[in-house]
C-alpha cells in the first residue's frame, strides 16, 4: 500500500486572517497500481490532496504514510528520492517548459538526479515513445512552436523520464480539445494497465474520470463525500444528486432503464460497453 | 519561502477606520509618522502610544494581525539595538571588563525600538484599514494636480494598481513553477553553483514568460473594454471628504502639533 492517510487536516495560511481549512480529517488508503479519479468543486481541497502524498505540503495534523513511512519524517535527501517515485504533473504543465529544445526539456529531470548522459538519453527515447511524440520528429523540434497538446505530453515526458512509480496528475487534460484530452486519457490508462504505474488525477469532469479510472473519490469542502469503485457507480446515483453531480448521458439512461427493470451490468461504464447492452435488449425485444 | 505574504494584505472589518476615506488616512498617517519621529522619549513617545492605541480599538483590528509584519524586522531592530548599546558613549550605566553600556545608549536603543515598532504599527494600519484600489484612488486624486505639469498620474497610478493587485498571483506563480521543477529533481539550496544556477533558470524562465503572457493578456481585455487612459474616464465611486474624515484629520494634524510645540 503506496499512501496511507491517517486523519489529515491542512490549512492555508495558518494562524492569519484568511486561514483556510483546505483539508480536515481525511481517512484512506490507495493501493498499488489503482487508477484513482478524484473530483470537487473548485477549492475542495483536491489540489492540496496531491501535493500531501509527495510531501510537497505537510499535513498539519495526522499523518500521511508513504510505503509504511511517515512523510514528516523524511529528510531532504529521503524527499529527493520520494518525489522521483511519485510523479506529479501540475495544472497546466506546458507553463513549466523552459528549454528551448524539447529534448533538453525531457532530459533536465533525468540529469538533476545525476543520470549519465547514455542512461538520460535512454530515458528521454522511452518517455517520448510512451507519450506517443516520435523521437526523430520531435526531439530537436522547438518547444515554443509546438502545439499545446504536444506541450503537454512533452511535460509529462518529463516527468515521465523520472521513471515514477506512482504518478500525480492535477487536472491533465484542462484546456485541450476533445483530441487531446484523448490522448492524454488514453496514454495514462495504458501506463497504469501495462506498466502498472498507480495514477492519481484530479479533474473536474465526471465522465472523463469514470471513462479511465477504477475508482472514483469526490471531494467537497475538505472532506472525503463519496469513495467508491466506478463499476458501483450507479449505486450512489441518490447521494450524486445530492451534491450536485451529473452522470454521463450513458450512465444516467443505464439508471433509468434498470429502475424499470431492465437488466444492464455497469461493470464496464464505458459507452460502447453500455450501448451495447441496451441495443442488445431492443433488439431482443425483452 | 513565499509564506509571509501578509505585508500589505487588506484585512477587511466593519470599523470607524475602515470606512474612513484613503486620502485622509494617508495623510492623518503623514502626520502620525512625522509625530513619531518628533517625539521624545519618555513623556510624548508614551501619549503617541496612547493614541496608537486608541487606533488600533478604532480599526477593530487584533495585535496578532501585526505580527506577521512585526517579525521580519525583529532581527533589524535587534542587531540596530546591540550597535547602539555597544557603541554608543557616555555615562556608563553597567559595566562589564571591556563592555561598558551607557545610559545615554539604553536611551537611545529603547526610543529607536518604540519608534520603528509603532512606524510598522501604522503603515500596516494603513494597508490593514485600506484596500490597496482605495489606497490608489486617493493618491491619484490627490496627486492630480500634478498633472497640469505634464505628469502622466492616471497611467503611473493604474501601473501600480495593477501591479499591488497582481504581487499575490505572481508569488503563487512563482511556488507553483517552484514546486513543480522540485518534482524534476531540481533543488534550489543544494548542489554546485553551476547546477542551482541552472535550476534557477528553471524557475525563472517560465516565470518570466507567463507574467509576460499575462500582462499581454490583460491589456487587450483592456482595450477590449475601450479603456484608453485617463482622459474623459469617469469614476465609479467618487470620493468624498465627510465629519468623520475631518475630525481624524485634525486630530492627527492636533497630535503632531502638539508634540512640535510643546
Amino acid at each position: 500500500m503506496p499512501f496511507i492517510l491517517k486523519d489529515v487536516s491542512f490549512t492555508y495560511q495558518k494562524g492569519m486572517a484568511f486561514a483556510q481549512k483546505a483539508l480536515k480529517g481525511l481517512d484512506f488508503t490507495v493501493e498499488d497500481g489503482e487508477m484513482l479519479g478524484v473530483m470537487g468543486a473548485a477549492g475542495s481541497g483536491k489540489s492540496t490532496f496531491l501535493q500531501l502524498l509527495n510531501a510537497l505540503l505537510k499535513a498539519e495534523q495526522g499523518y500521511v504514510f508513504y510505503e509504511g513511512q511517515d512523510l514528516a519524517q523524511f529528510s531532504k535527501k529521503q524527499l529527493i528520492g520520494l518525489r522521483q517515485e511519485v510523479g506529479m504533473v501540475f495544472q497546466y504543465p506546458e507553463q513549466q517548459i523552459f528549454a528551448d529544445l524539447v529534448y533538453d526539456e525531457i532530459a533536465f529531470g533525468p540529469r538533476n538526479i545525476g543520470l549519465d548522459s547514455e542512461d538520460a538519453d535512454r530515458r528521454v527515447r522511452e518517455s517520448m515513445q510512451q507519450v506517443g511524440l516520435d523521437f526523430a520528429e520531435y526531439s530537436s523540434r522547438r518547444t515554443i512552436a509546438l502545439s499545446s497538446g504536444e506541450k503537454r505530453r512533452v511535460a509529462l515526458a518529463g516527468i515521465l523520464a523520472l521513471k515514477p512509480r506512482h504518478l500525480l496528475l492535477d487536472e491533465p487534460t484542462a484546456g485541450l480539445d476533445g483530441e487531446g484530452r484523448r490522448v492524454i486519457l488514453d496514454y495514462l490508462q495504458h501506463i497504469n494497465r501495462q506498466e502498472h504505474i498507480t495514477v492519481i488525477m484530479v479533474a473536474h469532469h465526471l465522465g472523463q474520470l469514470l471513462s479511465v479510472c477504477r475508482r472514483l473519490m469526490i471531494i467537497e469542502k475538505g472532506r472525503i463525500v463519496l469513495d467508491t469503485s466506478v463499476s458501483r457507480i450507479l449505486d450512489h446515483y441518490d447521494r450524486l444528486q445530492e451534491l450536485g453531480i451529473e452522470l454521463p448521458p450513458h450512465l444516467e439512461a443505464a439508471y433509468r432503464l434498470q429502475r424499470r427493470g431492465w437488466k444492464i451490468d455497469t461493470a464496464d461504464v464505458g459507452v460502447a460497453a453500455i450501448a451495447r447492452q441496451i441495443a442488445d435488449k431492443i433488439r431482443s425485444g425483452s | 519561502m513565499f509564506r509571509n505574504i501578509s505585508l500589505g494584505q487588506y484585512l477587511p472589518a466593519d470599523s470607524i477606520l475602515h470606512h474612513l476615506d484613503p486620502r485622509t488616512k494617508t495623510v492623518a498617517g503623514l502626520f502620525f509618522i512625522l509625530a513619531v519621529f518628533a517625539a521624545a522619549f519618555p513623556l510624548e513617545l508614551f501619549f503617541i502610544y496612547l493614541a496608537g492605541g486608541l487606533l488600533l480599538y478604532l480599526s477593530r483590528l487584533r495585535m496578532i494581525d501585526f505580527w506577521p509584519v512585526f517579525k521580519p524586522f525583529l532581527i533589524i531592530i535587534l542587531i540596530t539595538v546591540i550597535f547602539q548599546l555597544l557603541f554608543i558613549p557616555g555615562t556608563p550605566l553597567f559595566s562589564f571588563s571591556i563592555l561598558s553600556i551607557s545610559y545615554e545608549a539604553v536611551e537611545t536603543a529603547v526610543t529607536f525600538t518604540l519608534r520603528f515598532v509603532l512606524l510598522l504599527f501604522v503603515v500596516r494600519l494603513l494597508t490593514a484599514t485600506t484596500t490597496p484600489v482605495a489606497l490608489m484612488d486617493g493618491l491619484e486624486q490627490m496627486l492630480n494636480p500634478l498633472r497640469k505639469l505634464g505628469l502622466a498620474v492616471h497611467e503611473l497610478i493604474m501601473i501600480m494598481t495593477i501591479s499591488l493587485r497582481f504581487i499575490p498571483m505572481f508569488i503563487e506563480e512563482a511556488e507553483r513553477i517552484r514546486k513543480a521543477q522540485l518534482c524534476r529533481g531540481a533543488d534550489f539550496r543544494i548542489g554546485s553553483l553551476s547546477s542551482r544556477l541552472k535550476n534557477l533558470f528553471a524557475w525563472l524562465l517560465p516565470l518570466l514568460r507567463s507574467s509576460l503572457q499575462r500582462a499581454e493578456d490583460l491589456s487587450q481585455a483592456m482595450e477590449a473594454r475601450a479603456y484608453q487612459g485617463g482622459e474623459g474616464r469617469t469614476r465609479l465611486n467618487i470620493l468624498r471628504l465627510r465629519g468623520g474624515d475631518y475630525a481624524y484629520l485634525l486630530s492627527m494634524a492636533a497630535l503632531l502639533a502638539a508634540v512640535l510645540l510643546v
